[in-house]
Formats: structure tokens, sequence, C-alpha cells
């Protein structure tokens, strides 16, 4: 008896291992915008990694992708998104829809 | 169509007529970017008033908030600088186009209030960027005052590629 438990306790703390997502692998970005563009991508973004979106503009911006996500920011303001899905997510500024960058994210590790 | 000539010849005048003056200072080119983003706000609001489409709203509060941006850091920039910004012929005839066109844009309601206010908007912009390429920024002596003109620039050149987006998509 004693003995099934602890396998099972061995069993269960190797699966929480396996379960819980390598904190090292996420990784976070910032892209900034200035003078009425988005910086560059990062390249090889991955299902999971974070990006922090900085207005360092004058003006305010959006950080908007369809289906996805709709970040409205005021100068100087920041925010954040996750990535959940891979592929080609097309970010625009809603008020400004000549400001695009593109992300091309994979799977995940 | 004399009313439309005279438009366009006062709309072309900026141009001109800085070109054969004498260059300007730092406190006329001032006066004129501001200016020019006033007269951008006044016209945003009216739009803001008269148009019903949701498109044109969100374009001319786009206008209004962002002029009154840089026009918020000019008069900061000039107040630190201690320079009174000039009145001059090219912001007095950018002032006397603009009105004429307020004036005839409140005859038009609807579509064809939408339509004549992008268009408007287009060649409004372009007349500015063209200013602020060819005059101002290069004659701008003070690095922070051509800073901000550079920012402008980069803020006339979207707002003029949306302008032409939606000017193409009311057109359909």
């Amino acid at each position: 008896m004693a003995r099934k438990t602890r396998t099972r306790q061995v069993v269960g703390a190797l699966l929480l291992v396996w379960a819980t997502p390598h904190p090292a692998e996420a990784a976070r970005y910032v892209i900034e915008i200035k003078d009425m563009a988005f910086s560059s991508a990062p390249q090889h973004l991955k299902v999971g990694d974070t990006i922090v979106w900085r207005n360092n503009d004058m003006f305010r911006h959006t950080a908007t992708a369809k289906p996805g996500f709709d970040l409205n920011l005021a100068p100087g303001a920041e925010g954040q998104v996750t990535l959940k899905h891979p592929g080609i997510l097309n970010v625009i500024c809603r008020y400004h829809p000549n400001m695009t960058v593109q992300l091309s994210v994979e799977k995940e590790h | 169509m004399l009313t439309r000539l005279t438009f366009a010849a006062l709309m072309l005048m900026p141009a001109a007529a800085l070109a054969q003056a004498q260059k300007p200072n730092d406190a006329q080119i001032a006066h004129i970017a501001y200016t020019a983003g006033v007269l951008d706000v006044t016209a945003g609001k009216q739009a803001l008033e008269k148009s019903t489409n949701p498109d044109i709203k969100a374009f001319a509060s786009e206008m209004v908030r962002d002029h009154q941006a840089v026009n918020e850091k000019a008069l900061a920039l000039v107040k630190k600088l201690n320079v009174t910004p000039e009145d001059n012929a090219t912001s007095q005839a950018l002032t006397k186009a603009a009105a004429a066109k307020q004036a005839e844009l409140s005859k038009l309601s609807g579509a064809a209030f939408d339509r004549a206010y992008v268009q408007n908007e287009v060649a409004y912009h372009k007349t500015v960027n063209g200013a602020l390429k060819d005059m101002l920024i290069p004659n701008s002596q003070n690095a922070e005052l051509k800073s901000l003109l550079q920012t402008g620039l980069s803020l006339f050149t979207a707002h003029q590629q949306h302008a032409e987006h939606l000017s193409m998509s009311l057109a359909k």
C-alpha cells in the first residue's frame, strides 16, 4: 500500500514536471512605436512568447491584429500580448493604417 | 469654376510665395507649422459635426487628436526656445484657403460632404508635405524645431496615405 502510494507520488511529480512549460523557453520582446512606425518584428517568435508594445511616439496608436488583439496605447503607454497560436499575424495601427508590422509565429518547442 | 480655380491657385500659393520670398526664419516656420495643424483640426471638427459616416468620423478624430498633440509639443518648444511665432504671408494664404474650403464644405451634406472633405484632406496634406520637405525643414535653424518638423512630416505623410485610402474606398 505504502509502496503504491509512493509510486503514484513519483509518477504525479514527473507528470507535473512534464506539464509545466520550461520558463526559460518563453521569451519577451519589445516592439517600439516611434515616428509613426513600428520597429521591426523579432525573428523566430514562438507560441508562448510575449511581446511588449511600447508607444514612444507623441501620438496615440493601437497595435491591432484581427483576430488576435487590440491594444490602445496612449503616448508613453505600453501593453503586452502573449502569442497563442502559430502563424502569420498582420498587425496594424487602427488610427494610422499605413503603420504595419508582420509577426511570424512558430510552434512552441 | 472660377471659385475652383481660385482655390487651386491658393492651395499652390504657399509653396510658390515662399520660394520667391526670403527664406523663412524659425519664428515664421513655427507659425506656419502650427497654423497648418490648427487648420486641419478645424476641418476635422467640421467633419465630426457634419458627417455620419463612421470611417470619416474616425479619420476626422485622428486628425484632431494627432494635430493637437503635435501642436502642444510645438507650443512647449517655442516657449522653451523663447521664440514668438511670427505671422507671415504663407500662414495667411493657408488660412485664407482653408476658410474658403470650410465655407464651400458647409454647403454640402451626406456622401457629397464626405467625398469633398476627404479629397481636400488629400490635397491639403500634399501641400503641407511639400512645404515641410522643400522649405520648412531645410530652412529651420534650431535642431529641436527641425526634429519636430520631421515628426510633423511623417505624421502628415501617414495622414495623406490614410486620406487616399479613404478616398478610394468612398469612390467604390
